[in-house]
């Protein structure tokens, strides 16, 4: 009893057996690799789809319709390995290239790297390209675009990257992205360092288990299995080093403290506009009797939009700190609220806008025909020496 | 028919020749090429045979038209071009200049 995978070939949908999926798209993979220099990669890529399907249909019939591991096997040995022209020359190329220099040096570039991202994989592609330690990246990253001269900079470069570099998606892109190798080879050797890794941690954790335990050795026997998917890449994010938890929990603390002042400065506000508006429509303060002749409700929404206008930035700041703070990504519902609270900031602005074209000259001749301006002024400017009489 | 490793270098050289002159006889499907290679001394997969037309229809010696099958994905019918037609007919020639060439060498005077 096998699990059985479907898969699209050429536009049509075939079942495999797991194994024989998996010997398939080893295969397909090592082709793709090897046709690496192919301008028409693509377009050969999908004649190989079209060829497996097709050697597929033939060992489909009417009461049969999976494809078993020993036939994926049978297909790929049909197919032959993906010989292209001058590759054996180049091969010997590198191999003396390999041999003066000592060391291979692998295909590096710079990709945005989504696993693992908070806002748009910058930070973790910087990561994954020098090999540092993402947690560090990002603290220089959060701390540069706070400082005065480099926030520019930073933000700028930050928005522009995101926007102009390629993201990493294919399972070829991300290793570049890392300046791995990626051939048939280089995935093996991956996964097999990986394996012999696990493997020894779980032994030692068994036998330190069984020591304590027993008070003697004992064996355990950790059986390989392949990884279906190559999630090497997940696996291979970096582990963090004494110094990266330092900077992580001082990262932390600093965001939780920056939110948490957002959040008391949001919460003052709103009690602020409540108190005044409460006031002003409980007509407890003079302005109201001043500005008598422009409606309450136009008062009203003055300082809601004010409200808004002003709490809304602190808002969004607050919430991306706080959830920066915890290392949460930012998803699809982040997403929306953000645009959501972005939608109602500019709707504020763009009504205190309106009101000020409307409403500013009527305030302005109000306080002109009633002199206020003149009477503050007189209050204002007393001169002690001339006995307390207006400035002239 | 040899099919020692020895003169796998020979064989390689010439497979362009012989895939041209399968399409040279009639539009065929790439499967159709591996079956006309089958029983003879250049028998090719589809790993070989695959990047090898995708070279020659960049270098315009060959093009294709998508037609339906019966059973399963449509297919791309291969048929040489006017380039590939001229390549053809001069390889020919070069063929029997090398085999002239070969059959004069050591023949003692």
């Amino acid at each position: 009893m096998n699990k059985v995978v479907t898969i699209n070939l050429g536009g049509r949908a075939y079942q495999l057996e797991e194994a024989a999926y998996e010997t398939l798209r080893v295969y397909l993979d090592s082709a793709r690799a090897g046709l690496a220099n192919d301008p028409d990669k693509d377009e050969v890529m999908a004649d190989f789809e079209l060829a497996v399907a097709e050697k597929c249909d033939g060992f489909l019939t009417a009461s049969k319709n999976v494809v078993t591991a020993a036939e994926a096997a049978q297909i790929v040995k049909q197919m032959g390995p993906v010989e292209v022209e001058g590759t054996t020359a180049k091969a010997e190329a590198s191999e003396n290239k390999i041999a003066l220099a000592g060391v291979d040096v692998p295909l590096k570039k710079f990709y945005l790297v989504k696993e693992g991202s908070m806002i748009g994989g910058v930070c973790t592609g910087i990561a994954a390209y020098f090999n540092w330690d993402l947690t560090v990246v990002r603290f220089i990253t959060v701390i540069l675009a706070l400082t005065g001269a480099f926030s520019g900079p930073v933000i700028i470069g930050y928005i522009i990257a995101m926007f102009v570099a390629p993201t990493a998606v294919t399972p070829e892109e991300k290793a570049a992205a890392r300046g791995q190798r990626f051939d048939a080879q280089a995935v093996i050797e991956r996964a097999k360092k990986k394996y012999s890794e696990v493997k020894n941690n779980l032994e030692q954790q068994h036998q330190d288990n069984a020591t304590k335990k027993y008070n003697k050795p004992y064996e355990y026997k950790y059986e390989y299995k392949y990884d279906a998917n190559l999630n090497y890449d997940r696996a291979e994010e970096p582990t963090m080093s004494g110094f990266g938890r330092v900077v992580r929990g001082f990262f932390r603390l600093i965001f939780t403290l920056a939110s948490a002042v957002l959040g008391i400065v949001v919460l003052a506000i709103t009690c602020g506009a409540v108190a005044v508006g409460l006031a002003l429509f409980l007509g407890q303060v003079g302005l109201v009797d001043q500005l008598s002749h422009i409606n309450h409700w136009v008062i009203g929404l003055f300082i809601l939009a004010a409200y808004l206008a002003v709490v809304m930035p602190f808002s969004m700041i607050g919430g991306l700190f706080n959830r920066l703070a915890w290392g949460k990504k930012l998803g699809r519902r982040q997403y929306r609220g953000f645009m959501f609270s972005m939608t109602l900031w500019i709707v504020a602005l763009f009504t205190l806008a309106n009101l000020a074209v409307v409403y500013g000259d009527r305030v302005t001749d109000y306080y002109r025909t009633h002199n206020y301006v003149q009477v503050y002024h007189h209050n204002y400017c007393v001169n002690d020496a001339a006995g307390g009489k207006p400035c002239r | 028919m040899n099919p020692s490793e020895e003169f796998s270098q020979i064989r390689k050289g010439l497979l362009e020749f012989a895939v041209l002159k399968v399409i040279a006889a009639r539009r065929v499907y790439a499967a159709e090429i591996i079956e006309a290679l089958a029983d003879t001394d250049f028998k090719a997969s589809e790993g070989t045979l695959y990047p090898l037309l995708s070279r020659l229809r960049r270098d315009r010696l060959l093009d294709y038209e998508w037609a339906e099958s019966e059973s399963g994905p449509p297919r791309k019918y291969y048929g040489l071009t006017r380039v590939g037609k001229e390549r053809l007919k001069d390889t020919e020639t070069y063929w029997k200049q090398l085999q002239k060439s070969l059959t004069g060498l050591g023949v003692k005077k």
